[in-house]
């Protein structure tokens, strides 16, 4: 067998959450180019909708499966909707995240912090509770964030919630081993629709905001830089790694 | 383009400096599959001649090139050897490494010591020097850490601090090489090749024992190609946003 053979997903099963847009999207799309078949969840209908349809386009298996990653029962439904739809369970990625909330920590109200600790980090342990039920052997992702190794002001509550994330990623990595694999990627600058209006910037404002971040590869990254190290991590590729965490961050 | 032809190599020049056995073989043979052409570099000429014919024989592309990693002409050799034969360079693998001695670093003559050093850290950078005055834009570098980096051992003290000084010189040298050249390493743990069963002072009999005293998540060992794989990623276009990092292939460690 060549080593290309071991970073091929076919006949598996894989969840994304937040797989409507951005990111989520762009894994989605990259564990089917893989050969998996691809659950999409997130709160929006019409995106995994979208997208769903999109992959069956290209020849993919795909579906759409609306989804509030914050109500556990939601989450055990999805699980259990992949293995009705597809048969089984192998692939899990904890995609959906972020904040709406921004700035100092000392002005964000209980409500704020509420909203980002059950969002970012209770939802990543809930789906992984109805992932692994279900799931005899395979790996699940967690997309934390750089921001997790590194104060950024005015996102210090977000994160707290990735450092949590990985915290959590290398509990559960212990813990479901051998029989299941954890890993988490932290993303750097990936300008997704979301990452923009968090910022505060539009399309013409991503060269300057490039500069001024001065990331050492000279270039943003994109969904598919994520897709392409989730494929290698939930693969046969990487089946000695687990409780990792990998930055896809163009250098920083 | 499919995800899957973002792992692919086909047309990249690879060097692998201990390419002989052991991680480094498992390395080249990774590499070729991938598409590469390769250029394997150890001291002992049989150990690579018979890699490259091994190689060979698959179809691969591949050339041995007897290399002192200690001796900075060789190395300059070796990276102008790649050039000469495949045409350009594109991936340098700086896998060359270990030590003989093995006890408390208070016991390390000063000997053992330089060689250790000489072996582990300036074979490095002086091999990645000589890569990269030569490299294509687009390369990458991959260093072959250990987990020893990370955390003391006693009795490796001395090769766990000359890999925490690879670990840092991956660091710099992305920093200083971005965007033209990416350089990233990989901290391998338990792999039980020739040399470290050797450094342990086992054979193939004593490895379930290991295994146990190792309490690896994963409930095995690693392999080379659990390393080769890894490698693969981080040189292929899939990692063309990963620079600078350091990734523990340990089996959960």
């Amino acid at each position: 067998m060549s080593v290309l053979d071991q970073y091929r997903l076919d006949g598996q099963v894989a969840v994304v959450t937040g797989g409507g847009r951005g990111l989520g999207e762009g894994i989605a799309h990259a564990l089917s180019d893989a050969g998996a078949a691809v659950v999409l969840a997130a709160r929006r209908a019409a995106e995994v909708e979208k997208v769903a349809a999109d992959i069956a386009a290209k020849g993919g298996r795909a579906l759409a499966v609306p989804t509030d990653v914050t109500n556990s029962q939601a989450l055990e439904a999805l699980a259990q909707a992949a293995v009705d739809t597809f048969g089984s369970l192998g692939i899990w990625v904890n995609n959906a995240g972020g904040s709406t909330a921004m700035g100092p920590l000392t002005d964000l109200s209980p409500q704020d912090w509420q909203d980002c600790v059950d969002l970012n980090i209770t939802a990543v342990w809930a789906a992984t509770l109805a992932a692994v039920k279900r799931m005899d052997s395979g790996a699940i992702v967690n997309i934390s964030s750089l921001v997790a190794r590194g104060p950024i002001p005015g996102s210090g509550h977000y994160g707290a919630a990735k450092a949590a994330v990985n915290s959590l990623t290398e509990t559960f990595a212990r813990e479901l081993a051998p029989k299941i694999r954890v890993n988490a990627i932290m993303p750097g600058y990936i300008p997704t629709e979301v990452m923009m209006t968090a910022l505060g910037v539009d399309e013409a404002g991503l060269p300057a905001l490039a500069r001024q971040l001065a990331i050492p590869m000279g270039k943003f990254g994109r969904p598919r830089d994520i897709g392409a190290a989730v494929v290698y991590l939930c693969s046969p590729a990487a089946q000695w790694v687990t409780g990792q965490m990998l930055p896809v961050t163009g250098g920083h | 383009m499919g995800i899957l032809e973002a792992y692919r190599l086909d047309g990249k020049v690879a060097v692998v400096t201990g390419g002989g056995r052991g991680i480094g073989e498992g390395i080249a043979h990774a590499l070729s599959e991938a598409g590469a052409a390769v250029v394997l570099a150890a001291r002992r000429r049989e150990d690579v001649e018979k890699v490259a014919a091994d190689i060979a024989a698959k179809g691969g592309r591949a050339v041995a090139v007897p290399t002192d990693v200690t001796d900075a002409r060789s190395l300059e050799a070796l990276a102008e050897a790649a050039v000469d034969t495949f045409g350009s360079l594109g991936i340098w693998v700086n896998n060359a490494g270990g030590s003989t001695y093995m006890g408390p670093l208070t016991g390390a003559a000063p000997d053992a010591w330089r060689h250790c050093m000489d072996v582990n850290l300036t074979a490095v950078w002086a091999g990645t020097v000589a890569a990269v005055k030569r490299m294509e834009d687009g390369g990458s570098v991959v260093n072959i850490s250990s987990r020893a980096a990370r955390g003391p051992v006693p009795g490796s003290g001395h090769y766990g601090a000359a890999k925490a000084a690879v670990n840092s010189l991956t660091e710099t040298f992305a920093r200083e090489l971005a965007p033209r050249i990416r350089v990233n390493a990989i901290e391998p743990a338990w792999i039980p090749t020739e040399v470290v069963m050797n450094a342990l002072g086992i054979d193939e009999s004593g490895l379930p024992d290991l295994l146990e005293q190792a309490r690896i998540p994963a409930g095995r060992f690693g392999t080379p190609l659990d390393i080769g794989a890894a490698v693969v990623y981080l040189s292929a276009p899939a990692a063309g946003w990963v620079t600078g990092q350091i990734w523990p292939v340990t089996g959960g460690l």
